[in-house]
């Protein structure tokens, strides 16, 4: 502290990350990102009626009461409504605990089923079991008799009416809560991703493989696409890898 | 003799009408026993439906009680009980084709379960953890909403936490 400029630089650098953490914990973002998604503008060349995609889920992301940390497919409807009016279906697995992380190894990890149309009709199933950490696991929504349903490893877990239609596909890792949500973190390390592979859709009675999606991350998730193509024979070698980059 | 004889005309018309009269009690009370028949419920029976799940009125009693079915919940569903300001529990057989992932606990436990791979009359405890605050998942650029009430469906003959369900 001898040094005036040093400790002015060291005090205001300090008040900022304080200033910084403080904000996000006030007012920061309930739901976070990393991942990509695929969205057609309307109906008029089809809908969307089926996701699909593997998921390797690594060693368990540490959460938080109350907050969660999940993967999964997703099919959604339109943003012309607003963001918080997109409806959606989607089926993947969630972490979430009623303490910080886990009480045991693998408590509060579990599979999940969520439709909402946000205009009343929300439903979630949740399962008492979920993924073993480094284990890959397949995950479904698709239309079927005027029902979406969904699946994991080809087990049931979901079914409700399809009552909105169904325009983009969404593959992401995300945080929620509405505390801290930087608190909880995105499934994967530095050293050991989280892996996304086998991406399909179906839209107007087309499988896109591999399809081209819009990336975007929160900046604390990470992700590397380069091994990510359409082209690939094999593709449970087309992948998109996620990390949190705090991990 | 007549007044007896009349006494005895009297009491013999009152007593066949009483009869009837509770004969037709008995109906009504019938009637309002199938009425009972029915599930009675707190649960949107409709939101269910379109999530193709049924309740049905138990044909016996439950093997294990309330309170180790709360209990039980609470243990397996850690983050979806928490903080609850209410706890209910209602007594069902649940039927529901679209749910399979259950645990190897669950299936070694209950041989029907395990025959049948979802629940197909099931008798089931649904824990019903009211007062909530929880945000769910969302789309990518949106926000989660808020509800209030999670559903901890635990088998009835075994204790085993079963899989969970939340609507409102």
């Amino acid at each position: 502290m001898k040094d005036p400029k040093l400790s002015t630089a060291f005090l205001a650098g300090l008040l900022s990350i304080l200033l910084g953490t403080s904000a996000i914990a006030a007012t920061g973002p309930t739901n976070v990102y990393t991942g990509g998604y695929a969205q057609y503008p309307d109906s008029s060349s089809g809908q969307m009626t089926s996701v699909y995609c593997d998921i390797k889920t690594p060693s368990y992301p540490d959460t938080f009461y109350p907050s969660a940390s999940n993967g999964w497919p997703m099919i959604v409807g339109t943003y012309s409504n607003g963001a918080d009016k997109v409806p959606y279906v989607q089926v993947g697995w969630v972490k979430a605990n009623g303490v910080f992380s886990g009480e045991t190894n693998g408590e509060g990890v579990r599979y999940f089923w969520e439709h909402n149309d946000r205009k009343g009709h929300f439903y979630r199933v949740f399962s008492a079991v979920g993924p073993a950490e480094n284990t890959t696991h397949g995950y479904r929504v698709y239309y079927e008799a005027g029902d979406w349903k969904g699946t994991v490893d080809g087990g049931k877990i979901g079914s409700y009416p399809k009552i909105f239609t169904s325009l983009g596909a969404q593959y992401y890792e995300e945080l929620v809560s509405q505390e801290d949500v930087y608190r909880a973190a995105y499934a994967g390390t530095s050293t050991n991703h989280a892996r996304f592979s086998n991406i399909r859709y179906f839209f107007n009675n087309t499988t896109y493989y591999s399809p081209t999606l819009n990336m975007s991350s929160d900046g604390v998730g990470k992700y590397d696409q380069s091994n990510y193509s359409s082209t690939k024979t094999d593709q449970s070698q087309s992948y998109i890898e996620f990390w949190d980059s705090r991990r | 003799m007549k007044k007896t004889s009349l006494f005895i005309a009297v009491a013999s018309v009152a007593l066949f009408g009483g009869a009837l009269l509770i004969n037709n009690s008995s109906n009504n009370l019938n009637t309002a026993s199938a009425q009972v028949e029915n599930v009675k419920t707190q649960h949107d029976l409709e939101k269910l439906k379109f999530a193709k799940t049924k309740l049905d009125v138990p044909t016996k009693p439950a093997i294990i009680d309330e309170k180790t079915a709360i209990e039980n919940a609470k243990k397996a569903f850690s983050y979806f009980t928490k903080d609850a300001k209410e706890v209910t529990v209602e007594y069902h057989l649940m039927t529901n084709p679209e749910f399979e992932l259950f645990s190897e606990e669950a299936l070694a436990k209950n041989p029907k379960l395990k025959e049948k791979k979802h629940m197909d009359q099931l008798p089931v405890y649904i824990v019903s953890f009211k007062g909530l605050s929880q945000l769910t998942s969302a789309p990518a650029g949106s926000k989660g909403d808020m509800i209030t009430e999670n559903n901890i469906v635990v088998d009835a003959e075994t204790g085993v936490a079963l899989m969970g369900f939340s609507y409102r």
